[in-house]
């Protein structure tokens, strides 16, 4: 038999100053970063589990791949646990992360095309362009299929624009202190990416 | 009319949207901990020392220029000779008002604490963990009492207020259910206005059972009164190792 669940109030119920939201209230997250960048464990685990939702999900919104979003997301922890005594600016934590995650990503896309050349023998049946071109006719059929093929021919760089923007809902200001340029080469670059994907489109659907 | 841009932005972001939850992080969290111990010990350094060595250049330049402006204001010019104060360059030390709420700590959990279930010894003398708090109890005979402490232990409760706390008294009856009183005792922090009327004013029925993996946990199987707050969120309070800031 279930358990009854208890009628007690639940967290929902607190004032909406106090919501679980991240970064709602900085001071806290300063002093469990302090104690991290101190080299406590048990603080960064705390970071860790409180920001592992949202790196996995941009991880796996630009490589599309969830064994190496995994990887990517393993990999930026361990560095930020590396590098976090460096980090000056407590308060750019997440832009910081955010940077940390895109160059494991971009890392992930070159070890996988070097990877893919590698591998794929050049009489595999799968690769000839009659068996591509039937797949991809396959693939059209749904709406993010075809998205996905024209996605995935992106750059890293594109890719991680359009993610941070229409995916994290980043400002452009944000992107721009994520990816270490500025905020007018953020919107060019990012109508350059959404020219890029629609081009990618056209070739698919041809 | 419909425009094509907007329309191409929707889709691309239903597409991200999907895209990026096709897949639960499961098990990730384990793996990460897994790569972090493997990574070698950080040692804990002063706060000042991680300040050093992670000011930047800039931060350099402006701190020897003030080292040189200092050393030409207090230097007398005696004889055609520059004599400098003998006052050695001092290690910046760190600035107590800056430490900000630290001085009031926080409590977490972050690791469990397997406690084997006993229905013959039942001791629920330790930390207990529901999600969202962190409570200390103690039991005499069938006597029960602690006291429970913000926690951060998952992340749905990041951020939390600081400092909240509440009293807990009770007995251990049969069917190893132990009833508490509850009580919020107040905000160790004064700007903690947000929970200035008490929230937590009732009473909680908790049943020590033996969990999935054999080990102890309390189950809640009723409650009454107001308990509200990122307290009680979990029905399952299981015993934790608790860490805390100083």
């Amino acid at each position: 038999m279930a358990e009854p669940r208890p009628s007690v109030a639940s967290f929902e119920d607190i004032p909406a100053t106090m919501s679980p939201q991240r970064g709602a209230s900085l001071p806290l997250q300063t002093v469990i970063l302090e104690r991290a960048r101190e080299g406590d464990r048990d603080a960064f685990e705390v970071l860790v589990t409180a920001n592992l939702s949202s790196t996995f999900r941009t991880a796996l919104a630009i490589l599309g791949s969830e064994a190496d979003a995994r990887d990517a997301c393993q990999e930026a922890f361990l560095k930020a646990w590396r590098e976090l005594p460096r980090l000056r600016e407590i308060g750019r934590f997440d832009a910081w992360l955010g940077r940390i995650l895109v160059n494991a990503c971009r890392s992930a896309l070159r070890t996988r095309r070097r990877r893919q050349v590698r591998e794929i023998p050049v009489d595999d049946p799968s690769t000839t362009p009659l068996v591509a071109r039937a797949r991809a006719l396959d693939d059209r059929l749904g709406e993010f299929d075809a998205l996905q093929q024209a996605f995935d021919r992106l750059s890293a760089a594109e890719r991680t624009l359009l993610v941070l923007h229409h995916l994290e809902h980043r400002p452009v200001i944000e992107i721009a202190g994520v990816l270490g340029i500025a905020q007018g080469t953020v919107k060019s670059r990012l109508y350059a990416a959404r020219r890029s994907l629609e081009r990618a489109l056209e070739v698919s659907a041809r | 009319m419909n425009d094509p841009y907007r329309s191409f932005d929707e889709s691309i972001e239903r597409f991200l949207e999907w895209r990026a939850t096709r897949a639960e992080p499961t098990g990730l969290l384990d793996r990460i901990r897994r790569g972090l111990d493997l990574e070698p010990r950080r040692q804990r350094q002063p706060l000042w020392v991680g300040r050093v060595v992670t000011m930047g250049r800039l931060a350099w330049i402006g701190v020897l220029l003030a080292l040189l402006v200092a050393a030409l204001l207090g230097a007398s010019i005696t004889g055609g000779r520059l004599n400098l104060p003998a006052v050695a360059p001092q290690a910046p030390t760190p600035n107590p008002s800056a430490a900000g709420p630290t001085s009031l700590g926080y409590f977490y959990c972050t690791r469990s604490r397997p406690l084997r279930f006993d229905s013959s010894a039942m001791d629920l003398t330790g930390a207990w963990n529901d999600r969202s708090e962190l409570f200390y109890l103690r039991q005499e005979g069938d006597v029960v009492w602690g006291v429970g402490l913000t926690v951060l232990a998952a992340p749905a409760t990041l951020p939390l207020s600081g400092g909240r706390y509440t009293a807990l008294r009770g007995t251990l009856g049969a069917g190893q259910v132990v009833h508490l009183d509850v009580g919020e005792v107040g905000a160790i922090d004064p700007a903690d206005n947000s929970f200035a009327p008490a929230l937590a004013n009732g009473s909680i029925d908790l049943r020590a059972e033996r969990g999935p993996d054999g080990n102890i946990q309390l189950m809640t199987i009723s409650s009454s009164g107001i308990l509200v707050g990122p307290a009680f969120k979990d029905p399952i309070f299981s015993p934790c190792t608790p860490s805390a800031t100083p």
